[in-house]
């Protein structure tokens, strides 16, 4: 099958589509699910919020979570609503004199002493002061002090000034004990109480108030007057509830006390109950109806003893007295939903959820209100006939709970599907066939060309106007319409936006995959212009600058943050380090590069041209550096490709030259062989003849090796380099020349090892070699004369080098430089009359460099000496060396 | 080399003329060769670049072509290989060219000889009436006899002791001759000094001497045409000799 590698416009356009409707149904689903999770019920005047759980397996309301969690709080609220009419009802209305004993209330749920000091008060006193709050008074006194006006309504402080006003000052010259002291007070107490009693009837607080000092200095100063010394921490400050807090008796609560501790304990008492009863009061009256039949779908009877008496609290207009448990539980089966709980035995008969447990803490919060022989009856009229919190949720329930699978299988397949699209589409974007059809370019668009922070700042302004207005829509809608929240329109309005989002999102969205394909996010980034335009100048600014202030600056800088960062504690130290490894980087870069440009040219002078060094990424001086020894290798590289091309330039035309030459001598040679033929007489023409024959053959010779030589030094040959003995060439050489050399009477003494001397050369190659060598001998060593020929094989530095040495005497004088003898035309005589066209030793000299040998001539006087030196290859080729060796051969 | 202008000039009776076709835009090497092969008593046709030679060729009875490489109109090698179309004669490539390629060359495309300017012409002489020898008479030579052994135009016979090159005798010395057996029964086999020396004389070799080589060199001069150039014994330089198998 073809895989398509480019999706056509019409494809591209129907799946963006068919997202966009997907994503509408996800956003629909969504919004449906959401507004639908949970549902606010409004239970005892409270605003309760339920989640559903969209997992559930049941199938009824009844049975649903949902209507346990609610169940639950309905029976937290009868509960407590028939505990708060117990206390404030009498007979099932509320009693405001109801006689309320405030000990008793405050630790109602703790035991009792039996003694206990106690004041009742009537119930709508108690409401009233836990309104307002209660109002007190500080006096100040010793525990003494204060004890005694709590025992005997007169404090002795008071009485012994009386006494003074009545007797003088009598005791003022008795120095008297701490103890003494006491006794006396109480002595004067009680003989004050006395008086007092007798005078006038006064409430025993507000005479604490009237007579006791406010403040402790006051005190102080007071005791001082009659001359007792009292410590500053004896003194006690109390807060006396002004008299206007009266109990049933019409007492006021000081005189109920007998000492301070009693004191404020009745206190603290009298102030909590009035603040609860004060609560519950508030309510009971919000609240008293709140269960009323035609409020709610909760029916309800508590069976509780009170004072004695059996008490049946129901919102049932039934009378349940003498009505046996059982009948009851079987009037409530009859709501459909029913809780029946029989307190005593923790026993529970129910068809809901709620189980024994519960309920007992439920019941249990409140023992100290239900007493014994309590039973609860709670039922739900399952036919939801009055508009509660109850029937809200049913019908929240069963307007979701069927289609609950659907919307989330729907949300979940619009997810996944879009998701698939969306990568498709991601995959696909952007591209565009070549014109050979065989592959495909990225293409931007014109919206891709904004830089990309505008672009991205457009694509959250662009999407996230479209979610605040959505969310702001949402809440305005809810706040304006009640039911908002669960009708159908919202997630159709939520999908119809998601269409509009989409679009935003979509073009936004696929800019970016063709940004990010064409690598244009970055590429077009402001930052990174920015950032390309910062470091430009700055590297500018560093590579225009004296090359002081390159140093210097950048080192100041560094030792300077250092120093500044180095004052910041751990932070600064911290921005300091990571400022110093920044630098070392740097530095190191520097270094490197400029190791790179140190190797780079190292390699250029071992003679790699071609080498260039990447001035990309140098700056300063490395990149004038790299640049300085790049102009020098380019410069080394033409020289040396010039050079080699002169040099088979002059080739070339020596060649052609020599071609050009060899025609016309051709005819020469051959018309002058013709007159050699003809029977001549004459000795002169002979003579001339016998000129021209010469000249003839040396001028073929010279052209032969005039080409030669220019294709030696023109590198212009191929060489195949083979093995062969060395003494075995030098041997067939000799038997070449033995004619000739016998006609110049030169005698040669050949001195060759026993075994061959192998070296790696080509073949004819070095036979020219040798050849020219025997031949420059021929030509120039003196008649009669021996001719010294040595093979030998050397070792050097490690390595076997085969030596071929040649001595002779020369005719001439040598009156030239060895060097200059391997230089083209040079020979030994200058008059340049023998045959021989100079070109000898030089081709020779070349030949044997080619083939990595060594030609050195030495010239001692007449003596004429030349060394071929070349490697010496194994003895034997390597097959048969291993083969001695197994055989152990000596 | 004298011994075969001498058996050569003996031959000039007998048959019908031998026609050569020289072809060159030197026109005085033209008359050069001409006069040498005149002399030789063959009948020589000219001609001056490749298109009339090839118009001679078709108009005259030739045995023989000795044609240049660089002439006007038709080269020497084009030309060749046009002829080699429909002919099988000898073909001699005379050419200033003497590069190892330019003979390579030259030979590949169907010539039978190669000689480079500036040429000795009795060497041309003696090449064309090798040639000659070859075209004519070769083909039915007769092998049967065991004791004869042949290189190309080179040929033993064991029993009579004789040597002959392209038919013509070739006088050696019984070392020379020895020799030369040796390496004509072992064709294209390289021989070392030494082995020579041990085969032939039957003593251990020692060393550092060039008798060998100087017998090779002296067959060499009886059997080759140029010795410098051998066409049968060849020297293979830093390991010994060898006769070149030859074809046919």
């Amino acid at each position: 099958m073809k895989k398509h590698l480019v999706m056509s416009r019409a494809k591209r356009q129907f799946l963006i589509v068919l997202r966009r409707l997907l994503v509408a149904v996800m956003v629909a689903a969504f919004v449906t699910l959401y507004c639908n999770s949970s549902i606010e019920v409004e239970i005892n005047g409270n605003q309760y919020r339920q989640t559903i759980d969209p997992f559930e397996k049941r199938n009824t309301f009844e049975a649903s979570r949902l209507f346990q969690a609610i169940l639950e709080e309905e029976v937290r609220g009868i509960t407590r609503m028939a505990v708060i009419k117990s206390q404030l009802e009498t007979n099932g209305a509320y009693n405001g004199q109801k006689i309320i004993d405030i000990v008793e209330y405050a630790h109602r749920q703790e035991e009792l002493y039996e003694e206990t000091v106690t004041a009742r008060f009537y119930l709508d006193d108690l409401v009233k002061w836990g309104n307002y709050g209660f109002v007190t008074e500080t006096v100040c006194g010793t525990e003494q002090e204060l004890n005694c006006w709590f025992e005997f309504g007169l404090g002795a402080l008071s009485a012994i000034n009386q006494e003074r006003e009545l007797y003088g000052n009598i005791y003022e010259n008795i120095n008297i004990s701490g103890e003494e002291q006491n006794v006396l007070l109480k002595e004067f107490a009680q003989y004050a109480r006395r008086e007092q009693e007798e005078e006038e009837q006064q409430s025993l607080s507000l005479r604490m108030i009237n007579e006791l000092p406010s403040t402790r200095e006051e005190y102080q100063r007071r005791a001082e007057e009659v001359g007792l010394y009292v410590e500053d921490s004896e003194i006690l400050e109390l807060q006396v509830l002004v008299p206007r807090y009266l109990s049933v008796d019409n007492w006021d609560l000081a005189e109920y006390a007998s000492n301070v501790q009693e004191y404020v304990q009745l206190r603290e008492d009298l102030k909590t109950t009035s603040k609860e009863l004060f609560y519950n009061a508030t309510e009971y009256w919000e609240n008293k109806n709140a269960h009323a039949p035609e409020r709610t779908n909760i029916r309800y009877c508590y069976r509780m003893s009170v004072n004695g008496q059996t008490l049946y609290l129901s919102n049932l207009e039934e009378d349940f007295t003498g009505k046996t448990p059982e009948e009851i539980t079987e009037r409530f089966a009859g709501f459909g939903s029913y809780i029946a709980y029989n307190a005593d035995r923790a026993e529970i008969t129910t068809n809901t959820d709620i189980n024994a447990e519960q309920m007992k803490q439920e019941i249990g919060n409140y023992q100290y209100a239900f007493g014994d022989n309590t039973h609860a009856w709670i039922g739900v009229d399952t036919s939801y006939p009055m508009q509660d919190g109850l029937r809200m949720a049913q019908e929240a329930y069963s307007r979701v709970m069927p289609f609950y699978k659907y919307v989330v299988a729907a949300f979940l397949l619009a997810t996944v599907l879009s998701l698939f699209l969306l990568v498709r589409l991601t995959c696909y974007e952007g591209r565009e066939e070549e014109e050979d059809k065989k592959g495909y370019r990225i293409v931007l668009r014109r919206a891709d060309r904004m830089p990309t922070e505008p672009f991205f700042v457009c694509a959250l302004l662009g999407n996230g106007a479209i979610w605040a207005g959505a969310g702001l829509g949402y809440v305005f809608c809810v706040s304006t319409w009640a039911d908002a929240r669960y009708s159908l329109w919202l997630p159709l309005a939520a999908g119809g936006l998601s269409l509009f989002w989409d679009y935003v999102f979509v073009f936004f969205y696929l800019s970016l995959v063709r940004r990010s394909k064409t690598h244009t996010l970055w590429s077009n980034s402001w930052i990174r212009r920015f950032g390309i335009r910062f470091g430009k100048t700055m590297l500018s600014l560093y590579d225009n600058s004296h090359i002081l202030t390159r140093s210097l600056v950048p080192f100041i800088v560094i030792v300077l943050s250092n120093l500044i960062l180095g004052g910041f504690d751990i932070p600064g130290i911290l921005a300091a380090a990571v400022i110093d490894v920044a630098a070392i980087l740097v530095l190191y870069r520097e270094k490197k590069a400029l190791w790179e440009i140190v190797e780079r040219t190292k390699r250029i002078r071992h003679g790699d041209f071609e080498l260039k060094i990447e001035e990309k990424g140098l700056h300063g001086e490395n990149r004038e550096l790299a640049e300085a020894v790049n102009g020098i290798g380019e410069g080394i590289k033409t020289a040396v490709e010039q050079s080699m091309k002169d040099e088979r330039l002059k080739a070339d035309l020596i060649t052609n030259v020599s071609h050009d030459i060899k025609t016309p001598l051709t005819s020469i040679i051959n018309f002058v062989n013709l007159l050699k033929r003809e029977k001549i007489e004459d000795e002169r023409i002979l003579g001339y003849i016998q000129v021209l024959d010469a000249k003839s053959q040396r001028l073929k010779q010279l052209t032969d090796d005039l080409v030669e030589a220019s294709k030696i030094t023109s590198g212009n040959i191929s060489l195949q380099m083979e093995r062969l003995n060395f003494a075995e060439l030098v041997n067939q050489t000799c038997g070449e020349f033995s004619d000739k050399f016998q006609e110049k009477c030169l005698e040669m003494v050949l001195n060759t090892p026993d075994g061959p001397v192998y070296i790696e050369a080509d073949s004819r190659r070095i036979w020219r070699v040798v050849e020219n060598l025997f031949s420059n001998t021929y030509k120039y060593a003196l008649e009669g004369t021996r001719v010294y020929l040595d093979i030998r094989e050397m070792e050097i530095a490690g390595k076997r080098y085969a030596v071929f040495s040649m001595k002779n005497i020369s005719a001439q004088a040598l009156n030239i430089d060895a060097a200059e003898l391997t230089e083209r035309f040079i020979r030994g005589d200058i008059s340049r009359s023998t045959e021989g066209s100079g070109l000898g030793l030089s081709i020779a000299k070349n030949l044997t460099e080619l083939q990595n040998g060594k030609f050195e001539i030495y010239l001692d006087g007449d003596l004429f000496k030349v060394l071929v030196t070349f490697p010496c290859m194994e003895k034997r080729p390597d097959g048969q060396a291993a083969r001695d060796v197994l055989r152990g051969s000596p | 080399m004298r011994q075969f202008l001498v058996t050569a000039r003996e031959r000039q009776g007998e048959g019908k003329m031998t026609n050569i076709l020289v072809c060159d835009d030197d026109k005085e090497i033209v008359e050069a060769i001409e006069i040498y092969l005149l002399q030789e008593g063959y009948h020589v046709i000219r001609a001056y670049d490749g298109e009339q030679a090839i118009h001679a060729l078709k108009s005259n009875d030739i045995q023989l072509m000795i044609i240049d490489v660089m002439m006007p109109k038709l080269d020497g090698i084009h030309a060749t290989l046009k002829i080699r179309e429909y002919s099988s004669i000898p073909i001699i490539i005379l050419s200033a060219k003497s590069e190892d390629a330019d003979k390579i060359l030259g030979l590949n495309i169907g010539a039978d000889d190669y000689v480079t300017k500036p040429f000795n012409p009795l060497e041309l002489v003696a090449r064309v009436k090798s040639q000659l020898r070859r075209y004519t008479k070769l083909g039915n030579l007769n092998t049967e006899n065991n004791a004869v052994f042949k290189a190309g135009g080179l040929v033993i016979n064991d029993e009579t002791k004789e040597v002959t090159v392209d038919d013509e005798p070739v006088k050696l010395t019984p070392i020379e001759y020895n020799i030369l057996l040796l390496l004509v029964k072992n064709q294209g086999r390289v021989f070392s000094i030494d082995q020579i020396y041990e085969s032939i004389w039957e003593e251990e070799a020692i060393g550092a001497d060039n008798t060998v080589a100087v017998h090779i060199r002296h067959i060499r001069e009886k059997i080759e045409i140029n010795p410098k150039e051998p066409r049968y014994l060849k020297v293979v330089w830093g390991v010994g000799y060898k006769i070149e198998k030859q074809p046919g």
